[in-house]
């Protein structure tokens, strides 16, 4: 892999509550290589939408670095964050609350190239043109506002504003969730065109397994503010050996019911952990069907299973299967000395 | 004999005529006992309003004409006296929205109790008794403890849950899930799921399920009615519905969903435009525009619901999969 847009070390961010302090993300190393979608996946509090924020520093990491291009921007003055705002850009979830409702769509999509200072009136209007043709909207809506417009008409004003800058890297927040699904369909697709023809890479942050399948390059699974599995879709998506992503995967429904009926259902019991007081060891383990005493005491290293080093140390990031699990660990060793007898 | 629930020519309109928009156009549905009845469609189709009709709960600026009969009652014409017998009692409602639905001043198992001592007429006691067996029943661990706790101080998954304990509360005849599961996690989800399916394997309670998600319908429905603009287009078993969609609009919801284990990145099926807003009569198919099987005819009138095989109704005049000149 070429050297990654983004990469996190020990990134973690911690709130202070009433009560406490929530760790809402707790030592996260990742890796958007260029030109790759990951997808960071995990349920409501697992802190994916704190990771997308962080990285484009809507939220002050507490510890750790995050590196764009080789760069840490963790603690740049406004002043020179600048040149990296240009490069990240961030699409929201909610195309109702996130696009300025005074502003026509074309001021919208302006917006950003007069805030960095592209061209001038005229040049940035032809981009602005461009971009609209791109994501698919016709040029009339240019002097709409985004009230007068459905949904997925404002996902596309969404769009067109972060990609108008040619950003290198794009962080997408569950950008499809609040859309029907025949629109949904349409969004994804044009998100796939758009990759191809301008390169970019794209942190696509979702709870939905299915988009991420369809979407994503590789995929990062999140519990409780850590990563749990990271790997290429299909070895998270497929043959995800994690309990927790195993789960996941067992609870999303098939739109088959001749599939869906005749599944094996192992439900997950219980609720998440109370995030101010999270468990000592594995942060599954009140919920996992495998737990023995070990995860109760201690906490698992995310650790490699990448064919022929089982079991090493997760320090090397990039195209390894990652997990973090006790009882993976067991079992991997077990086949392990299984083979060489 | 008689359906425990029967909808027919059920119109919901807002605003006067000739300008009203026609939120629910002729619904014909029935429900027996037992059995699960999905109504499926995206934003805007009208299946929400129709479910709030069945509870008497439409805004008082929609207008419901036609019938709805309960059990014997016509719900559309019964007196608010009658309703509010039948309402939380013999037909209950779940609410896509858990975090709204629940009173926030008040303890959960309360707001359980206030449902049982309004209908069964129980002493305060055995109302809090029943509220913690009910919590036990949806699978709230230690609901002593929170039958006491009040709605911000639970889940999302666990506040859903107390709606269903809620609604089964006086064990209705007919439930209303209207989109239970869709604010919440897929582990949750799939809890909910779990009550559900287990609630429909114990006894004769008929379900009405709203859901836009595809994934729930095959998990849970007998049957399934696709909404669109208004009006049903599609009705079948649900086996038929998946196996074999014959409306354009259910084809294309189904390839617009994204699959997993599918190994190649597939081509999703957008389906362009959006959905219309009706007025006064189409006299044309409401989904023509956005059909790439639409001709000359469908916007020439409306198609009624037809019978193409075995209860496998369509209403398009060139349903995929069926040869032209099939249907006269």
């Amino acid at each position: 892999m070429s050297s990654p847009i983004l990469q996190l070390e020990g990134l973690k961010v911690s709130f202070s509550v009433p009560g406490g302090t929530v760790n809402a993300v707790r030592d996260v190393n990742l890796e958007v290589g260029k030109g790759e979608i990951l997808g960071l996946v995990g349920e409501t509090g697992s802190g994916k939408t704190t990771v997308g924020k962080a990285v484009v520093r809507l939220i002050e990491p507490t510890s750790g670095k995050v590196l764009i291009d080789g760069v840490d921007i963790s603690h740049l003055s406004r002043g020179r964050m600048r040149p990296f705002r240009r490069k990240v850009q961030m699409v929201f979830q909610d195309p109702y609350s996130s696009l300025n409702p005074r502003m026509t769509v074309a001021k919208l999509i302006e917006h950003p190239l007069a805030i960095h200072g592209v061209a001038n009136r005229l040049e940035r209007r032809a981009k602005v043109e461009e971009i609209v043709d791109r994501v698919g909207l016709s040029r009339a809506v240019l002097h709409r506002y985004p009230g007068e417009m459905s949904g997925g008409q404002r996902q596309r004003v969404g769009l067109a504003r972060a990609l108008v800058l040619s950003p290198e890297l794009l962080v997408a927040d569950e950008p499809v969730s609040a859309l029907d699904v025949s629109v949904q369909a349409g969004i994804l697709n044009l998100l796939v065109d758009l990759q191809q023809e301008m390169g970019f890479s794209c942190l696509f942050i979702t709870h939905d397994l299915s988009v991420a399948e369809h979407l994503c390059d590789r995929v990062a699974v999140m519990y409780l503010g850590e990563i749990v599995e990271v790997g290429s879709r299909s070895d998270v998506l497929v043959s995800g050996l994690h309990p927790y992503t195993q789960s996941l995967l067992e609870a999303v429904p098939v739109p088959d019911p001749v599939v869906q009926r005749g599944r094996v259902r192992a439900t997950l019991p219980g609720d998440p952990p109370d995030p101010l007081n999270p468990p000592h060891g594995c942060a599954l383990s009140p919920r996992c069907p495998l737990v023995d005493s070990r995860c109760i005491d201690e906490h698992p290293a995310l650790l490699s299973y990448t064919s022929g080093q089982g079991g090493k140390v997760g320090s090397e990031i990039g195209l390894d299967h990652l997990i973090r699990c006790h009882r993976v660990a067991e079992r991997k060793a077990t086949s392990l000395v299984e083979n060489t007898l | 004999m008689e359906k425990l629930l029967e909808i027919e020519d059920l119109c919901i309109n807002f605003g006067s005529q000739p300008d009203a928009v026609r939120a629910v156009r002729n619904l014909n549905l029935s429900v027996d006992a037992g059995e699960v009845v999905a109504l499926v469609g995206e934003s805007g189709c009208g299946k929400s309003m129709s479910a709030l009709a069945v509870m008497k709960l439409t805004p008082p600026a929609a207008i419901a004409t036609g019938s709805i009969r309960f059990n014997g009652t016509e719900i559309l014409s019964a007196p608010d006296s009658v309703i509010r017998k039948i309402r939380g009692r013999e037909i209950s409602m779940v609410f896509q929205e858990p975090m709204t639905s629940l009173n926030p001043a008040f303890t959960v198992g309360d707001q359980i109790a206030e449902t049982l001592r309004l209908h069964l007429k129980i002493s305060k006691q055995e109302a809090a008794k029943r509220a913690v067996e009910l919590l036990s029943r949806v699978r709230i661990a230690s609901p002593e403890k929170r039958a006491r706790a009040y709605p911000h101080q639970l889940s999302g998954g666990m506040r859903q849950r107390v709606m269903i304990a809620i609604a089964l509360s006086c064990n209705p005849k007919f439930l209303i899930l209207d989109e239970p599961t869709t604010a919440l996690d897929v582990t949750t989800q799939a809890q909910v799921l779990e009550i559900v399916r287990e609630l429909e394997g114990e006894g004769d309670t008929g379900v009405l399920l709203i859901t836009h998600d595809l994934g729930v319908v095959a998990d849970l429905a007998d049957r399934v009615v696709v909404m669109y603009a208004g009006s049903p287009v599609e009705t079948s078993d649900v086996g038929g519905i998946f196996s074999q969609p014959m409306h354009p609009y259910t084809n294309g919801l189904l390839g617009a969903v994204p699959r997993r284990s599918d190994g190649i990145r597939r081509r999703l099926n957008d389906i362009p435009g959006t959905v219309p807003v009706i007025k006064s009569n189409p006299g044309r198919c409401a989904f023509a525009d956005r059909c790439s099987y639409a001709a000359d005819d469908c916007a020439a009138k409306e198609p009624e619901l037809f019978d193409i095989q075995g209860g496998h109704r369509v209403a398009c005049f060139h349903p995929v999969g069926v040869e032209e000149g099939a249907i006269l």
